[in-house]
């Protein structure tokens, strides 16, 4: 697929008209007509009414809010539901022109593979030979052969090293490159990935889409790719399938069109759009601001938000927009894309928490390594790098979790282990990855009645308190439901809710983010906002470069228990990019545009 | 090496064995001289990190003293007058017969473990499952599902680690007394029982969407075949109990189990 026919446009993109290699027109490796999906048979459907293709040799996008039953719509697609889970799946599916019911169980597999969200649990045995083993012995591979494959579809992952380890001591990137070797081995003609990346580092998610579409180009695979994260899926597809909050498709056709038209309604749903797009948008307002301001060639300006053209979809696509205008107005949007952030200043320059050398070892293994930190009121601090980094033993260790086996942590001045636990918890807040962990209470309103209640307030304020924060967090309709009950997005708020009720001065969060839709998200995000601003700090774990550069005012970056950089973003991107590869990190895109069209610039200028 | 190549369910069946030649005594001396062997075949035939066995025989160790404790403390044989007075102290008497009868049992739950050892140390979960498929016919569907279920033990420890921070953030203090101990497990059951029926369900579509069906007949790729290796080490095994049984016997020390306690 080029970029060409990626933006070929002109055509009406109904569902039937796949983009790309005309001649598989009339294979559908997935059709479904009228599909509904309910768990329980009274319940209301998870999904409704759905009629979809997948085309062979085609590569999907299936894109929703999250909660939206994504993922229940790939498994029946994939005949997972009804026979692996109970559930009631009314309509018609066939898989490669034959009806669902008519595959013997187990041979399904053998064209459709799946790569899982939760890279964990989906192994059933101990080392990687074993597993790729397992998947041969399931279609009855012939013991001869099997050693062979086992070596050539691992080599195409890159995993051959790895052939006798344990699963369990494989990093989450190469995890997902045994499942991808899992489907190789069974042969299959078409991938399924459900948000396989998102729990990976970003250097560790890159590397698993790189390798993914190598492979699919090189196989001829089929892709039907769920991902919250677009960024770097939306290059390579061909077509979207967009579903909204009530388990209906709403688009099906080419990507471009669709961020062209109905970039309101993806907002609205809390689809996360393209990176590229949105810089572009954010520079398009940018420029004609700034061309009315000066007034000069105010038309080269206008360009970069010419409607004609679709919209750039990858850094690529961005980078050819700009590379088009002008060299002043080149000149111009690169001050635009690397803004210089108005450093907050601190006023009160008030220290909360010191770290000094702080060693944790587990397993004579040192951790933890040498770690010394300040945080401050009123700063907003990232903590990023590799899987296995120490990152959530440091934020743990930091809030008195667990004890460092040397060093020494001083909140405001005081030794850690000196406070009682009470005043420590008053103190430090901690919103953990899975919003799970943290319920207490059986209902909603109990829960967030759970900390003011342990503050001694009395119940009037309590109730209204509570009542006040289920309307700010869109809880109160069910505020008498069962913690556990709740869907992922309404999860995500109350676990935030009922830690915030709290008024700790210091946050610390642990991926906040993870697997949320881009509208929960940018919400939480500006919760978090609106409490530094007050004078609280955060530290926050995260992957995600973008939201670093965003909000974060200070970067730290560890790596194998050491800090190896803490500073400010701007300056890590620009002054240390060396780091980032090295400590699996990358670059925002504005600042890799940016970077990218400097450099153009420069050879440019030399030329003339 | 060669215990960890010894088929794993010759393996098990030497054991059971085993365990059931050595229940038959109830004398000290026999369990006494099968420990000795059992500990030498250990270690002799298999390479095993000896402060791994010492980790795991060290409970036994202190559930068999407290064996002898009890039985001496608690003698069943009513009649004193039948057997030597070893040792008196106030109104507590130790007789030959109870001691006799209190060291036997204690080196009953040590041969035990130490047989037991033998199995967990030196075997391959996965060995073992496929043996249990291959040479026992066990259904595909529970060897596969014990597997899965086996891979997930850690993560459980793990999780329970992190509810108890996370409670511990929330502000729950630690608990004291039986009753909020019982509540504070309430807490902790439900999110880890609704992770392990998540954690299941996942595991199972996963192992679905590779094709596996519980259907019997499949290839394998490990082939695990029963060999006359696997028999000698069973007849090795059986046969040096029998040696101490028939040493004990010479020295007049095999006394046979009748139901005694």
């Amino acid at each position: 697929m080029t970029a060409g026919q990626l933006l070929a446009t002109g055509r009406s993109h109904s569902a039937s008209v796949p983009a790309g290699d005309d001649q598989h027109d009339s294979r559908k490796a997935i059709m479904a007509e009228g599909l509904a999906l309910a768990f329980e048979e009274h319940d209301a459907p998870v999904l409704a009414n759905i009629d979809a293709a997948v085309h062979d040799g085609e590569t999907v996008l299936l894109l929703g809010p999250s909660g939206c039953g994504k993922s229940s719509l790939a498994f029946c697609l994939t005949g997972l539901y009804p026979y692996a889970i109970d559930s009631h799946v009314e309509g018609r599916v066939s898989i490669y022109g034959k009806p669902l019911a008519d595959y013997e169980s187990g041979d399904i597999a053998q064209l459709i593979g799946i790569v899982f969200q939760d890279f964990e649990s989906q192994f059933c045995m101990l080392r990687v030979e074993e597993e790729i083993a397992f998947c041969l012995e399931n279609w009855n591979c012939p013991r001869a052969d099997m050693d062979h494959i086992i070596r050539e579809v691992l080599d195409k992952v890159g995993l051959n090293d790895w052939r006798h380890a344990f699963i369990h001591e494989l990093s989450g990137g190469m995890k997902q490159k045994l499942a991808l070797a899992c489907a190789l081995a069974l042969r299959t003609r078409m991938l399924v990935l459900d948000e396989p990346t998102s729990n990976l580092d970003p250097y560790a998610r890159r590397q698993f889409a790189n390798l993914v579409t190598e492979l699919a180009l090189k196989e001829g695979l089929t892709l039907l790719i769920i991902e919250h994260q677009l960024d770097d899926w939306i290059g390579i597809a061909n077509r979207l399938l967009v579903m909204d909050a009530d388990g209906t498709i709403v688009y099906d056709g080419l990507p471009a069109p669709y961020f062209k038209h109905h970039v309101a309604e993806a907002k609205a749903h809390g689809i996360w759009l393209p990176r590229a797009l949105e810089l572009q948008q954010a520079l398009a307002e940018d420029l004609s601001m700034v061309g009315k301001a000066t007034d000069v060639s105010s038309r080269d300006f206008a360009d970069i938000a010419e409607d004609a053209d679709d919209p750039p979809l990858t850094e690529q696509q961005l980078l050819a927009k700009l590379s088009s205008l002008p060299r002043d107005a080149q000149a111009t949007a690169l001050s635009l894309l690397t803004p210089l952030k108005t450093k907050r200043s601190y006023t009160e320059d008030r220290v909360f928490l010191q770290a000094h050398e702080l060693v944790f070892r587990r397993k004579g293994r040192a951790v933890i390594d040498g770690v010394s930190l300040t945080l401050r009121a009123g700063e907003w601090v990232a903590l990023v790098g590799p899987n296995g980094a120490g990152k959530s033993t440091l934020a743990s260790l930091l809030s008195g979790l667990t004890q460092p086996d040397e060093g020494n942590i001083l909140l405001q001045g005081i030794h850690l282990h000196r406070y009682a636990e009470r005043e420590l918890r008053a103190f430090i807040g901690y919103v953990f990855q899975n919003p799970e962990h943290q319920f207490i209470a059986d209902t909603v309103r109990d829960e967030l009645a759970f900390g003011l209640r342990r503050q001694g307030i009395s119940e009037e304020d309590v109730q209204s308190q509570v009542t006040d924060t289920l309307t700010r967090f869109r809880l109160t309709k069910i505020a008498d439901a069962n913690p556990f009950a709740l869907s992922q997005g309404q999860k995500r708020r109350l676990s935030v809710a009922a830690v915030l009720t709290d008024s700790q001065q210091l946050l610390m969060c642990d991926e906040p983010t993870y697997g949320q839709d881009a509208y929960a998200s940018k919400q939480l995000m500006d919760m978090l906002h609106s409490r530094v601003q007050a004078g609280s700090a955060v530290l926050m774990i995260t992957h995600d470069m973008e939201w670093v550069e965003a909000y974060a005012d200070r970067v730290i970056v560890l790596s194998e228990g050491q800090i190896r950089y803490d500073g400010s973003p701007a300056s890590l991107w620009t002054e240390h990019a060396s780091l980032l590869e090295a400590n699996h990190l990358r670059m925002p895109m504005n600042y890799s545009v940016a970077g990218r069209l400097r450099t153009q610039l420069a050879e440019g200028g030399e030329r003339r | 090496m060669m215990l960890r190549d010894w088929n794993p369910s010759i393996k098990g069946l030497a054991i059971i064995l085993a365990v059931i030649l050595l229940s038959l005594t109830f004398d000290p001396v026999t369990p006494l001289l099968a420990l000795a062997f059992t500990i030498l075949f250990t270690f002799g035939l298999g390479r095993v990190p000896w402060r791994k066995w010492l980790l795991g025989f060290a409970p036994f160790l202190i559930m068999g003293f407290g064996y002898v404790w009890t039985a001496l403390l608690f003698p069943r044989s009513a009649d004193p007058a039948a057997s030597a007075v070893l040792w008196q102290w106030g109104s507590f008497i130790v007789i030959e017969a109870t001691f006799h009868q209190a060291l036997s049992l204690g080196l009953r739950v040590l041969i035990f473990s130490a047989l037991s050892l033998i199995f967990i140390l030196t075997t391959d979960p996965v060995r073992f499952m496929l043996s249990l498929m291959q040479q026992c016919k066990l259904s595909p569907k529970w060897a596969y599902g014990i597997l899965a279920g086996y891979r997930f033990l850690p993560f459980f420890k793990e999780e329970l680690r992190i509810l108890q921070h996370a409670h511990r953030m929330r502000g729950v203090e630690r608990e004291r007394g039986w009753k909020n101990k019982l509540r504070a497990w309430k807490r902790y059951a439900i999110p880890l029982l609704a992770s392990a029926i998540r954690k299941s369900e996942r595991v199972a579509a996963a192992m679905i969407s590779k094709g596996f069906s519980g259907r019997r007949d499949r290839t394998y790729y490990t082939e695990l075949r029963v060999t006359w290796k696997d028999w000698l080490l069973l007849a090795l095994l059986l046969g040096g109990i029998t040696l101490c049984y028939y040493l004990s016997w010479k020295l007049g020390y095999t006394q046979w189990y009748r139901g005694q306690l």
